[in-house]
């Protein structure tokens, strides 16, 4: 089956460049500096607690 | 509708940005190994957010996961979180591992239901395995990107 190339390029305009745009931009701090080893390292932690505690609450509730 | 919408955005995400290249300045094995795993965590924290959605009820108390079943899912991300924090570098086969056993907990009569989901966190494992896409290696390079795709969605 062909793909609908309207319904491909909304995907691609809407959905695609914004998050590659939104991930790109994650590097790129205010201060225009890309990211440090220990700032990796940091969100990493952060974002993985970040799980942890929203999906017990969930669990929990 | 809104948790279709969630799941639809997910999904294609997921298929391109699972996995990026760390950036220059990140230099050390642990940096680079926590960059991979960090693109993995912000893709499977948007996973549980769309299954949250999908099993909170709407104003009429409808949801359109049941709450069993996004335990489920809810559990196996909790444990992943818990795994890739303590082993950034080593975390997949354990993960994959785990996310076999919870499908398989999935009752038939909810698959439908559950299978964007599942479908979802597939591709997430999936990608996490696959060859990174390259990051621009300077903060000029990456600003290039932005302006091109700004340019891209505004048609100028």
């Amino acid at each position: 089956m062909k793909a609908d190339p309207q319904l491909v390029q909304a995907v691609v305009t809407q959905v695609l460049i914004p998050e590659i745009l939104g991930i790109i931009r994650a590097h790129h701090a205010s201060t225009g500096e890309l990211p440090t080893d220990e700032q990796v390292i940091a969100k990493m932690n952060t974002d993985a607690d970040a799980i942890v505690a929203k999906g017990e609450a969930f669990l929990n509730r | 509708m809104k948790a279709r919408s969630l799941l639809v955005s997910l999904v294609v995400a997921l298929t391109v940005v699972a996995c990026a290249h760390a950036p220059a300045s990140v230099v050390t094995p642990q940096g680079k190994a926590a960059f991979a795993a960090d693109q993995v965590l912000v893709r499977l924290q948007e996973a549980q957010n769309a299954v949250i959605v999908a099993a909170t009820p709407d104003a009429a108390g409808h949801v359109s996961l049941p709450k069993p079943t996004a335990d489920i899912i809810v559990s196996f991300t909790v444990e992943a979180a818990k795994a890739i924090k303590q082993t950034p570098n080593g975390w997949l086969a354990v993960v994959s591992s785990a996310w076999t056993s919870a499908k398989a907990k999935i009752p038939a009569n909810v698959a439908a239901q559950a299978q964007g989901y599942i479908l979802a966190i597939d591709t997430l494992l999936a990608g996490a395995g696959a060859s990174p896409i390259p990051m621009p290696e300077s903060n000029a390079a990456l600003q290039q990107v932005i302006d091109d795709g700004e340019r891209f969605l505004t048609g100028a």
